[in-house]
């Protein structure tokens, strides 16, 4: 065979090569939608041949898995956090998703496509605890809580701090009397937790009440959770509350009173007519749902103006302060002035540099206008033009060194200070060949924005997250918000080199 | 220093690069209307004592009287008020990039207030007129000849009108045929009176047009003299190899 033949042999191998892989991608994307067929969850026992999803590290967890091995299922698949296990729900991609009681009633109010399923999966009951030898109080502290959960306290409780349609909190009488003192670890709600500093909750609502009935004035401990039964078990304080689950360990240690309250973990499934539509959900209707649909669009649309206004304004910013500690660098290079602000602007590029913007962004907004009441979006402005003035100082810095020593050496001997030679040749010099790394910072910066949903501002891309958290869809609005910043910048780019085609004009 | 027709004093400037001796202990009286001529070989420091004379370099030692003050004891601030008066043109011209040919001859003069800018414009378009390069006014510096701009860098040069001008190697960036368009324009300044100092390999031009030749070797002036003295009765060693090694050309 010649050598014209081989070459001929290898291009078309390259060709199939390039179809086959082709096929193959295709292939896969047809499986992956394939993979959809529904198994339908109507009892605890159909979870071990469905496809389950649980959120990561919870008790919910350890729950779903003990129960599925001990049945010889595969195990649950694990999600990062419920939003995401649900949103895979929605897609067809998992059959059920379990989770705890109150997070799952939320999940369902806001979800038409989401129902319980009619049992629960598991029940878990918390209850405060005692030091050991000390039954007679452990009996009083039962007969109150007896009494709480009998004359509808407790349900009084309960809508007021997990369905919010009460209003009821406890006055304590005593004023006087010795203290009862209770360890807690206020970070469970709605248990137990902190609100206006000061620890609330169900819990505390009780020992209130319990230390009332005893004639006692409470005295509510904060601790880390591991500390609390060691501290009870050693008499140190006369009982903790924070959501202990009955275990026969801990009962080895410390007494546990009766029940204070159950918690379910509940079984979320897609409704009959979700899985009939499940299968044949139009793009149109996708777009409708997606965008059109309680006017989601303004969600991105909103969320583009302020990405444009915190760029821009960055952007300005970060190029006159850039600009001018670029010159300040630059002239006391040439003439030995400014010794100390060249040090400080050298001292300033590098932490700027050498530091992540989202946590320059955080600690400016967390640190330094921790007591100042200030809009967000000034705070963005502020973290991202700094973060840029710094990379901008040294772009133009390079654009200004650049410039042939003999522009400054001609200023000179035409009698001409050092800031007028900058104003009049260097700088306009300078930006010229510096006009394409500027342009870069520019792009660099519109993208950087996208982390300012860390403090709360809804820009575009936080925008397009809290579309996909609301239809449990991430294609279409990630899509979407992709498109819009490729259009931004696109347009940047193209008015970039617009801006140089015409600056070359003047010169050859 | 009374005497009314000495434009510039130089005693004893020396310059050093950290242990590395450039120039040693020169001395110079610069009258009106001469124009200098400065011949060496290459390396011998004929550039740094030029451009010593404006302070773009600093000397080691010595001092510069120029209009009734001492240059090396002056601060920055004064210094720059002075420099124009002492027009320097470069091997490179250094033009402004970013201005036009007039823009580049205006600018400093308005911003001084010798001209209004109406009055610079005229005085830049009759000057470009004179050395024919009117119907470039309007261009930028990189669309010219290394000539024409040496030229328009000349006109930039006197629109300060200064008391000396150093030229320091005008023509060495040059292609050959636009050498003496240059030239010719440094011979009508010169007999137009102007002070100049050239640093320069044309011998013809050294010998032609100045008054004072001067030969830099072994870090000082070794020799000097009218052009007879120098090219047709060179006394040093030196100067003779020299000046044998640019005949031989």
């Amino acid at each position: 065979m010649n050598t014209h033949n081989m070459e001929k042999w290898r291009s078309l191998l390259h060709v199939t090569g390039f179809i086959a892989l082709f096929a193959a991608s295709l292939f896969s994307l047809t499986a992956c939608n394939s993979e959809n067929t529904v198994n339908r969850v109507e009892s605890i026992k159909d979870l071990c041949h469905a496809r389950v999803g649980v959120q990561i590290g919870t008790t919910t967890e350890i729950a779903i898995n003990d129960y599925l091995t001990q049945n010889k299922c595969p195990m649950a698949e694990r999600y990062n956090n419920s939003p995401d296990a649900i949103a895979a729900l929605n897609q067809g991609k998992l059959d059920a998703v379990v989770l705890d009681e109150l997070p799952a009633k939320k999940f369902v109010s806001d979800n038409a496509n989401l129902q319980i399923l009619n049992t629960p999966f598991n029940t878990e009951s918390y209850a405060a605890i005692l030091p050991k030898g000390q039954e007679k109080l452990l009996n009083e502290f039962n007969s109150i809580i007896d009494e709480i959960v009998k004359d509808g306290t407790y349900e009084k409780l309960y809508d007021t701090y997990v369905t919010k349609t009460g209003n009821y909190h406890y006055t304590p009488t005593t004023t006087e009397g010795p203290e009862l003192i209770i360890a807690t670890s206020p970070d469970f709600p709605p248990y137990e937790f902190y609100q206006n500093n000061e620890i609330t909750g169900i819990e505390m609502e009780m020992a209130a009440i319990i230390a009332d009935r005893l004639h006692m004035k409470l005295k509510i401990e904060s601790m880390e959770f591991d500390g609390i039964i060691n501290a009870v078990s050693t008499g140190k304080v006369h009982a903790g509350f924070s959501g202990f689950s009955k275990t026969e360990e801990r009962a080895k240690v410390i007494n546990f009173t009766h029940d204070i309250c159950t918690s379910r973990i509940l079984v979320v499934i897609p409704t009959e007519k979700a899985l009939m539509s499940m299968q044949n959900q139009s793009f149109k209707d996708k777009l409708y749902n997606n965008f059109v649909k309680e006017d989601r669009w303004k969600l991105l649309f909103n969320g583009l103006c302020v990405t444009l206004v915190i760029s821009a304004f960055a952007a300005l910013l970060g190029l006159c302060g850039g600009t001018v500690m670029a010159i300040i660098r630059v002239l006391h290079l040439k003439t030995g002035r400014f010794r100390i602000l060249n040090l400080l602007i050298k001292l300033y590029v590098n932490i700027i540099r050498g530091t992540p913007v989202m946590v320059q962004l955080l600690i400016i907004y967390y640190v330094i206008f921790a007591s100042v009441d200030i809009n967000k979006v000034l705070v963005a402005i502020i973290a991202f033009g700094l973060n840029s003035m710094a990379y901008t100082t040294e772009i133009i810095r390079s654009g200004m060194l650049a410039i042939p020593a003999g522009q400054f050496e001609a200023g000179y001997s035409l009698g001409l200070r050092p800031f007028t030679v900058m104003k009049h040749i260097i700088i306009p010099q300078a930006f010229k060949n510096v006009l394409p790394a500027l342009a870069n910072e520019g792009i660099s910066l519109i993208k950087e924005t996208s982390i300012c949903g860390y403090i709360g501002l809804m820009d575009l891309t936080r925008g397009g997250v809290v579309i996909r958290n609301t239809t449990f869809e991430a294609f279409l609005p990630l899509l979407a918000v992709a498109l819009i910043y490729l259009l931004i910048i696109g347009t940047l780019s193209a008015g970039v080199a617009h801006l140089e085609r015409r600056m070359k004009k003047n010169e050859r | 220093m009374n005497d009314n027709n000495v434009v510039m004093q130089i005693e004893g400037l020396c310059k050093t690069y950290g242990s590395h001796e450039v120039l040693k202990n020169i001395s110079l009286t610069i009258n009106k209307g001469d124009v200098i001529a400065i011949i060496g070989p290459s390396g011998c420091g004929k550039s740094t004592f030029i451009r010593m004379l404006n302070l773009l370099e600093r000397p080691t030692s010595g001092k510069i009287y120029f209009d009734g003050m001492e240059l090396t004891s002056l601060p920055q601030n004064t210094l720059i008020d002075i420099t124009p008066k002492i027009g320097m043109v470069f091997q490179q011209f250094n033009l402004f990039q970013n201005l036009t040919v007039k823009q580049n001859i205006t600018l400093s003069p308005v911003l001084h207030n010798i001209y209004t800018r109406k009055e610079a414009d005229e005085w830049a378009m009759q000057m470009l007129e004179r050395v024919g390069l009117a119907e470039h006014a309007d261009k930028y510096p990189s669309q010219l000849s290394g000539g024409q701009q040496q030229r328009v860098s000349i006109i930039r040069t006197i629109a300060m009108k200064p008391s000396i001008v150093l030229f320091d190697e005008p023509t060495s960036a040059l292609d050959p045929e636009m050498v003496n368009e240059v030239l010719s324009m440094m011979k009508e300044l010169a007999d137009d009176g102007m002070t100049m100092v050239v640093v320069t390999h044309e011998m013809k031009f050294a010998q032609k047009v100045s008054n004072r030749v001067l030969f830099f070797d072994n870090k000082n002036i070794q020799e000097q003299g009218t052009p007879d003295d120098i090219f047709n009765h060179p006394k040093d060693q030196r100067l003779r190899e020299f000046l044998n090694q640019i005949h031989s050309k």
